[in-house]
């Protein structure tokens, strides 16, 4: 188990390793001056040699790859030239809230999918199975964007019933920092105005961003839960006079979760990645609007961290998962 | 195998049965054939996927001969008639430059058709002989194929686009580009896994023993084999792509206005909310059409293709 | 004689399942009855509708796409089709219990057998209203375990499903088919996935057990040496239906039915030789258009013109020996002996 753990720890390491080598490949491979890129669309000749000094451009291509790791070993990430901050510590400062955001959506999809596709699957064929059917083809269809923009118009503009953006309210202070996590920290505090004002503010956003997985995690658990039904130890379990409600709910949930738990850890993955949509439209300041308003102005050095950073959450989630495919599954042995 | 059969017929063809009896021989392939449009008939939502897909591609064919107002697809401006309500003028309103909703909402068709095409032969071009090699040739070159593909599978494709878009900077051509880039991982994994099941399968060792060659093998056993699971995935990547670059249009590092696609519209058309709704709902209902098309479309051909799914009705 | 009371009946059981090419009318009128403390035996080929019975009677087939078209499953006087989910799941395992074919695949493989076992002793112990603490639970199944033979119980309980061996996971499958104290049990083809080995030992422990607890029992098996080895009588099936129902000594001396005969000659034996082991010409019928009358009669040796039209009933030819075949027709009423009627097969 120990060693598993190491093992895959040190696979996550060597897959970074080559992600960042193919995006230091892409940046300086790619057409564009990344020198020009850096100095801005207005910048003068001179400007734009200054730059390319400074950013070590000049030198041939293997030591600005040796230079490039050096700094990323001493957790350096290059400096953003929007904020003019260090990139690392943007993203200590912007990454809590679109983990919070990502944490609760997951939730949110994972609580409404896992009831549904199983219900689906017991019903198939009948209305809740082809409304459900409805419901996840056409989730996975929407833009989320414009999903977002439109409960934003009905939900906030018209009604006024939630919120239009933000992790707060303008009035309302942050809760004390502990975990960064506003909901996590209101609730330690034992501060429920703040919590209640995070929780109307993360909703909308939330919603939208499990949309796609809440469709997908639907789908595969009904597909898993109609494979299991028709397996033999079902039956079994029925010939020995055990109850419909705990052959489904217990006997084939715990064999269709396993690879349920895939799909989820996928989705975590893909969550991140929705987030720079979700995120712009909600006007959450989380890593995703960074990335996104960083890539408006060509500022190439976030955009760098905040891939690491996804990369490096969405391998330790799928570490995660492995690690509780074990708990599920007494077959699986780590090797 | 067909060359074999030859023969065969021949000595029966003189006697009336011959027709008969060829249809006796192919009777699992006529079954099969009867099943799939059964199951396909049996699925209102495949048929309504085929309608959408089928209204697409015409839309995006005639759309420049229908549109009311053609000259609106880029730079026209007639402000005396911006933000224009919906009537029955202008179907779909107007925008902030007077431009026609409805005409830009239907080239955009065109607009998203291009970049679903081009998103997935390239996905395709570089995926399937890749994952042909990997899984045919194994050893270390598989190895290392499937490794980078690993690196590249191992963050969200929409972030890594925008990490290669931050590096060869925004637009429609570059986001295309790296859309591309980061959609042939899906299909390289596709393919290898089905070729080293299908290397294992006794009619490509049977070729392998008659002294077949490589290529031969590839192209007339392997790529066949490959095909239908090949075309469910393209079917839903048609529209997954789509959707992808409305995204990135959207974020404002896809396409640029005036250019009549569906995302950068959207982008420019929440300034306008709420009062001026029509102009983002619109080229939003447009997408989902048109993705939902593209999934029920990719759903009802994994019902028919994947033989999972058959053997309910086998039994 | 079979002097005890019947205490399940099978009567005209009708049974079509629905495919896409049409309707499958896989049981088509099928008749027996299960006495007290007796054992029967069904056979036929693969496919004929055996496990299609058996599952019928605990009311676990799926619907759809199977349908119960007619017949009634009397047990103890009350129809079994009749009733609900709820009383169903009171009589499955506790009163008519099942073992199944291929115990790899009817042990869930997520769950120990210990919550398994316990899960389904607490399950009869709630459906007679009674509670039953895990701890109890544990040491009945335990017991259990050590009823079948299973070495060193107490530590293996907590093992998962694939940590046992094919003929142990049998055991355990029977363990929890004894765990309810059932009246009848059903076995559907129980050695058929095992080793020749492990199969007699199986059958061995079956035999025991019904000694020991007086089960009455249905034994389900394509191998007619298997029910040989438990049954008192049996019921030769074909095509979903009964053709023959008699005495396992009757159906070795004195086989009726031409089906039966032919099954009875494809088995191979050292006293009858390689050139004598003769199979059946033709195959199963199919079941969406199956022939009219006597299913069997494409391939039967001695067909009449009747046979293409007419379904025979299974009727007496004398005590304790029914067929469905109209070469007894004569002796329908009567039960004279049925050799001198027939011509000796080839």
């Amino acid at each position: 188990m120990k060693r598993y753990i190491i093992k895959r720890l040190l696979l996550i390491f060597l897959t970074l390793f080559g992600l960042i080598t193919v995006v230091f490949l892409i940046s300086r491979v790619a057409p564009g001056d990344p020198a020009r890129l850096a100095a801005g669309p207005d910048a003068t000749e001179e400007m734009v040699e200054v730059m390319r000094k400074e950013f070590g451009l000049d030198r041939p291509l293997i030591v600005q790859y040796l230079s490039y790791f050096k700094g990323l070993a001493s957790g350096n990430l290059g400096r953003s030239i929007r904020t003019r901050h260090n990139v690392i510590d943007d993203l200590v400062q912007f990454f809590p809230a679109t983990f919070e955001l990502t944490v609760f959506s997951l939730l949110l999809a994972v609580v409404l999918a896992i009831p549904l596709g199983v219900l689906c699957a017991v019903y198939r064929d009948r209305f809740l199975d082809h409304a459900a059917r409805v419901f996840s083809v056409s989730g996975m269809a929407l833009p989320m964007f414009w999903l977002a923009l439109m409960l934003q118009l009905f939900l906030a503009l018209k009604f006024d019933f939630l919120p239009l953006g933000g992790r707060l309210g303008l009035l309302t202070e942050p809760p004390t920092k502990i975990t960064h996590l506003y909901l996590v920290d209101s609730l330690l505090t034992g501060n429920w105005a703040v919590f209640k004002d995070a929780l109307r503010h993360i909703l909308l956003p939330a919603f939208v961003l499990c949309f796609p997985a809440l469709a997908s995690i639907i789908r595969v658990n009904r597909a898993e839960m109609l494979e299991v039904l028709s397996r033999d130890f079902i039956v079994s379990a029925r010939a020995h006079g055990i109850s419909k409600i705990r052959t489904i709910g217990q006997y084939a949930l715990k064999n269709a979760l396993i690879p349920t738990m895939t799909m989820i850890g996928l989705r975590y993955g893909w969550m991140l990645g929705g987030t720079i949509l979700v995120e712009t439209v909600f006007d959450w300041p989380g890593i995703g609007l960074y990335a996104v308003q960083s890539a408006v102005y060509s500022d190439f050095q976030p955009i760098i961290g905040v891939t690491l950073l996804i990369g490096i959450n969405f391998m330790v989630a799928n570490l995660i998962i492995d690690l509780i495919y074990g708990i599920l599954d007494p077959r699986v042995r780590y090797e | 195998m067909k060359q074999k059969s030859i023969p065969m017929y021949a000595e029966h063809a003189n006697t009336s049965g011959f027709w008969t009896q060829w249809k006796e021989e192919h009777e699992s392939f006529f079954r099969d054939v009867r099943l799939s449009f059964y199951l396909f008939s049996r699925s209102p939502l495949s048929l309504i996927g085929m309608v959408l897909v089928g209204a697409f591609f015409l839309i995006a064919l005639i759309g420049p001969w229908i549109v009311p107002y053609p000259e609106d697809a880029t730079g026209a401006v007639h402000m005396s008639q911006k933000l224009t309500a919906p009537g029955s003028q202008f179907w779909f309103g107007t925008d902030e430059m007077g431009r026609d909703v409805f005409t830009r909402v239907i080239l955009g068709t065109r607009v998203s058709l291009k970049i679903g095409l081009i998103i997935i032969c390239a996905a395709m071009g570089i995926g399937v002989p890749l994952g042909i090699t990997a899984g045919y040739v194994g050893g270390w070159v598989n190895e290392t194929i499937m490794r980078i593909t690993d690196i590249f599978l191992a963050i969200p494709g929409l972030i890594l686009a925008l990490a290669i878009i931050g590096a060869l900077g925004p637009g429609i051509t570059n986001s295309m580009i790296a859309l591309s880039l980061v959609w042939w991982p899906g299909y390289v994994r596709l393919v290898q896994g089905k070729t080293l099941s299908l290397k294992e399968e006794s009619f490509i060792e049977a070729a392998l023993s008659v002294g077949a060659g490589r290529a031969r093998i590839i192209f007339l056993h392997i790529l066949p084999n490959c095909t239908s699971p090949i075309i469910v995935k393209a079917s839903m990547d048609m529209g997954m792509s789509i959707l992808a670059a409305a995204g990135l249009g959207f974020i404002g590092v896809g396409a640029q206005p005036p250019a009549p696609e569906w995302g950068a519209m959207i982008s420019i058309a929440r300034n306008y909310l709420p009062n001026w709704w029509w102009y983002a709902l619109f080229p939003g209902l447009a997408i989902f059409v048109t993705v939902l098309g593209f999934n029920l479309l990719g759903d009802g051909f994994r019902d028919i293709l994947d033989p999972q799914s058959r053997g309910y009705y086998r039994e | 004689m079979n002097t005890e009371p019947s205490i399940l009946e099978v009567k005209d059981l009708k049974i079509h399942f629905d495919t896409f090419e049409g309707t499958a009318q896989v049981l088509d009128g099928c008749s027996f009855t299960l006495g007290r403390g007796d054992t029967l035996g069904l056979v036929g080929e693969t496919g004929c509708g055996k496990s299609i019975t058996a599952k019928a009677i605990l009311g676990l087939l799926p619907v759809p796409p199977t349908r119960i078209v007619s017949g009634e499953i009397r047990f103890h006087s009350r129809d079994l089709l009749d009733l609900s989910e709820k009383d169903l799941e009171k009589i499955r395992g506790n009163q008519i219990a099942m073992i199944f074919q291929d115990p790899m695949t009817y042990l869930n493989p997520v769950f120990s057998i210990e919550n398994q076992m316990i899960d389904v002793i607490r399950g009869h112990a709630r459906h007679a209203n009674k509670t039953v603490s895990r701890g109890a639970a544990r040491e009945k199944a335990i017991s259990l375990l050590n009823a079948v033979n299973i070495p060193n119980p107490r530590q293996r309980i907590g093992d998962f499903p694939h940590e046992f061996s094919g003929g142990m996971r049998q055991r355990v499958l029977i363990a929890m088919a004894l765990a309810g104290d059932p009246e009848i049990l059903i076995a559907d083809e129980p050695t058929t996935a095992l080793d020749v080995t492990i199969q007699a030992q199986i059958l061995r422990l079956i035999g025991e057990l019904v000694e020991r607890f007086r089960h009455s029992v249905l034994l389900i098996s394509h191998d007619l040496g298997v029910v040989a080895a438990v049954c008192r009588r049996i019921a030769v099936m074909y095509a979903g239906n009964i053709v023959e129902l008699t005495t396992i000594e009757r159906i070795f001396e004195n086989p009726a039915h031409p089906y039966t005969r032919g099954l009875l000659r494809s088995i191979p034996n050292l006293a009858r030789r390689k050139e004598n082991l003769v199979g059946i010409t033709g195959s199963i019928p199919d079941f969406i258009e199956p022939p009219r009358g006597c299913r069997f009669h494409p391939r039967c040796a001695h067909r009449m013109d009747v046979c293409q039209k007419v379904k025979p009933v299974l009727a007496d030819i004398e005590s304790e020996h029914r067929v469905a075949c109209f070469l007894y027709e004569s002796s329908w009423p009567s039960a004279s002996r049925p050799e001198e009627r027939i011509k000796p097969l080839p």
